[in-house]
């Protein structure tokens, strides 16, 4: 694609009218983990947005409409789409913006751009969709080996079912702790539920849709929809913040219409059944315990409450809690499929968490992601200071 | 002769000014109106607006509450330079208007008293941004803003209470602006000055001017609506 062409392609009116609204104040700055890391303003949401704005000018201005238009110097679109894809998409720019900017859904939409013009996804970003294709997962692991590992054995999977369980690919490939702990506790509550089989649970869309390779979406949603429709499905459980996310924002779009089913997170599921008597933790944990909000479950969709709640019901723990928590937690450097370019900015971000909770003497810290799982326990290796990383739902499997 | 080349010269500036500002606007309902309606939204629970959702987004603008939200500290110097900003238009009309209505020379204590407060605000801001927080992103547009407003602000003070111009040979010239008669530049140098740095302002005057209220607005009924994206009504 020539570097003459509009970049307001991606855009909807509101992300266009959130460049203009940007007061390039730097508030955002404070907040981002990008920047806690790097300390480099050239890669900050403000200066993303002003450059932007430049190349919006530079092909849509007054200039080009008298002059014609002019090629943009690609050393500025490659320096672009660096800030861009270094970004991890957590939203805390959005959340301390002040005038309102949803950053979390504009990167998507510049990277979404960047792509089209042929200088976007970055390194090993490109290899997904091909991933995908070929495995229906975007580390191109086996088909056949998406339960297999870590299933646990003795749990019933019904055919058809209300409910149903998507483990989602970095779980089911990456964290199986996680996924594992899942299934057991979905078999304690005592609720038949369903799953696909391992060759149909191919990936939600999300890597997808973050790293701005929008082409494969569509097919995707509608296969896995479809998939568990004919299944009888009411509620679909995800514990992968990420997954959950795009199935909650955008499947429906990709859908085309209302979802035959509801979405939940695992958390609202287990609090559900913590507070009707159909689950009780059976053992006590002594421990001070600190629990890290993911960034697409907290400032995503608001789960915030729910795995507190869980917490707060095992008998001796004390939970503790950091000091950017909620919906204003910290990245722990997974987000956004950065760290599959930028690995080293995500194991330092990865270490910034796990400093504060070794600083606040915590015996363990609770993850609730799979892609935080591994990528905060990759950064504990060789890390100076040493934690227990546990899982929120392999912890309560645990203590039921 | 030469005063009134340079009155048609700075008319025409002014012209040329006030062309690139409705240009700037212009181009931006174009650049808006390309884009389909339908574009990239999320898939938000539908439901009406509420009133208090409006009522909460109004006062968010209103208020600057967002940024009260994340810096104290610089929101009292922001919310205290729009809104006397404002006030300081709004009092500069009886410059543009004749005969002067009743409501604009109502303004005139208050709007000059805003003037003297619009002046110390930026300077607060100014000490805020680059003395006390010293902020990691430095924004060279920002700073010329600032600065150029500090000016316009310099400027005014002193036309009003050390180096006087001539209120009526400014009311004349700016009456034959707004009816294109071309006429003499005024004598004040100060005057000149303060007008030429107006329309400086005028050309680089920020988008977020327009666009933010109504980003505020959006991020409100957003904000409002989260809980239904995955939760129980």
């Amino acid at each position: 694609m020539k570097n003459k062409n509009s970049f307001t392609s991606c855009l909807s009116q509101r992300q266009l009218l959130e460049l203009d609204a940007c007061t390039q104040c730097g508030e955002c700055l404070k907040n981002c983990p990008v920047q806690d890391v790097t300390g480099n303003p050239n890669i900050s949401p403000p200066e993303k947005i002003r450059m932007f704005k430049e190349f919006i000018k530079a092909t849509d201005g007054l200039k080009p409409m008298l002059f014609g238009k002019g090629e943009i110097d690609r050393k500025l679109l490659e320096d672009f789409t660096r800030a861009v894809y270094e970004c991890t998409i957590c939203g805390a720019c959005g959340r301390s913006c002040s005038v309102g900017i949803i950053t979390e859904r504009l990167w998507p939409m510049l990277r979404k751009e960047m792509v089209r013009r042929g200088l976007g996804p970055l390194g090993a970003q490109a290899n997904i969709p091909g991933a995908i294709e070929r495995t229906g997962n975007p580390y191109e692991k086996p088909p056949a080996e998406r339960y297999l590992p870590w299933f646990p054995e003795g749990v019933k999977v019904a055919e058809k079912a209300d409910i149903a369980y998507y483990a989602g690919c970095t779980g089911a490939y990456l964290a199986q702790p996680m996924v594992k702990g899942d299934v057991r506790v979905l078999s304690a509550i005592g609720e038949e539920f369903t799953m696909l089989p391992p060759e149909d649970e191919v990936c939600c869309g999300f890597p997808l849709f973050i790293t701005g390779q929008h082409d494969m979406l569509k097919d995707l949603v509608i296969r896995l929809v479809n998939a568990y429709h004919a299944k009888g499905v009411k509620t679909l459980l995800c514990s992968c913040p990420c997954c959950v996310n795009i199935m909650v924002k955008d499947w429906p779009l990709f859908y085309g219409k209302e979802l035959p089913f509801r979405i939940r997170h695992i958390t609202q599921f287990v609090e559900d059944a913590l507070k009707k008597g159909r689950l009780r933790f059976r053992k006590e944990l002594h421990e001070r315990i600190i629990y890290h909000d993911p960034c697409y479950l907290s400032r995503g969709v608001g789960i915030i409450a729910e795995p507190r709640y869980i917490l707060s019901q095992i008998p001796g723990v004390q939970l503790l809690e950091f000091e950017r928590h909620g919906l204003d937690s910290r990245c722990c450097g997974a987000g956004g499929a950065a760290r599959k370019v930028f690995n080293e900015n995500a194991i330092a971000m990865g270490r910034l968490t796990i400093d504060e909770a070794v600083a606040k003497k915590t015996d363990k810290l609770v993850l609730n992601c799979p892609a935080c799982y591994e990528k905060v326990n990759e950064a504990l290796q060789g890390h100076d200071k040493q934690i227990t990383i546990v899982d929120l739902m392999e912890l309560v499997a645990e203590l039921i | 002769m030469t005063r009134e080349y340079l009155g048609i010269t700075l008319m025409a500036v002014t012209y040329l000014c006030y062309a690139i500002f409705l240009w700037r606007i212009i181009w931006r309902i174009f650049l808006l109106l390309k884009i389909p309606g339908d574009r990239n939204k999320e898939s938000l629970p539908v439901s009406q607006i509420a009133p208090m959702t409006i009522l909460r987004g109004v006062r968010d603008v209103l208020l600057l509450t967002r940024l009260f939200r994340v810096n104290k500290l610089l929101w009292i110097g922001e919310w205290i330079f729009h809104w006397t900003f404002l006030l300081v238009v709004m009092r500069h009309l009886k410059y543009f208007l004749f005969p002067i209505p009743a409501f604009v020379s109502g303004f005139d204590s208050l709007g000059l008293f805003a003037g003297y407060v619009f002046y110390l605000s930026l300077i607060y801001i100014l000490i805020v941004k680059y003395r006390i927080e010293k902020s990691r992103y430095f924004s060279t547009y920002n700073f010329f803003l600032l600065i150029l407003l500090i000016m316009i602000g310099l400027t005014g003070i002193l036309m009003r209470n050390i180096m006087r111009p001539d209120i009526v040979e400014i009311k004349y010239f700016v009456l034959n602006l707004l009816t294109f008669n071309p006429v003499s530049i005024p004598q004040s140098m100060l005057f000149n000055i303060h007008f030429n740095m107006t329309l400086v302002f005028l050309v680089s005057l920020p988008a977020h001017i327009f666009a933010a209220p109504y980003t505020i607005l959006h991020a409100r009924q957003c904000e409002d609506r989260f809980d239904l994206l995955i939760h129980e009504k």
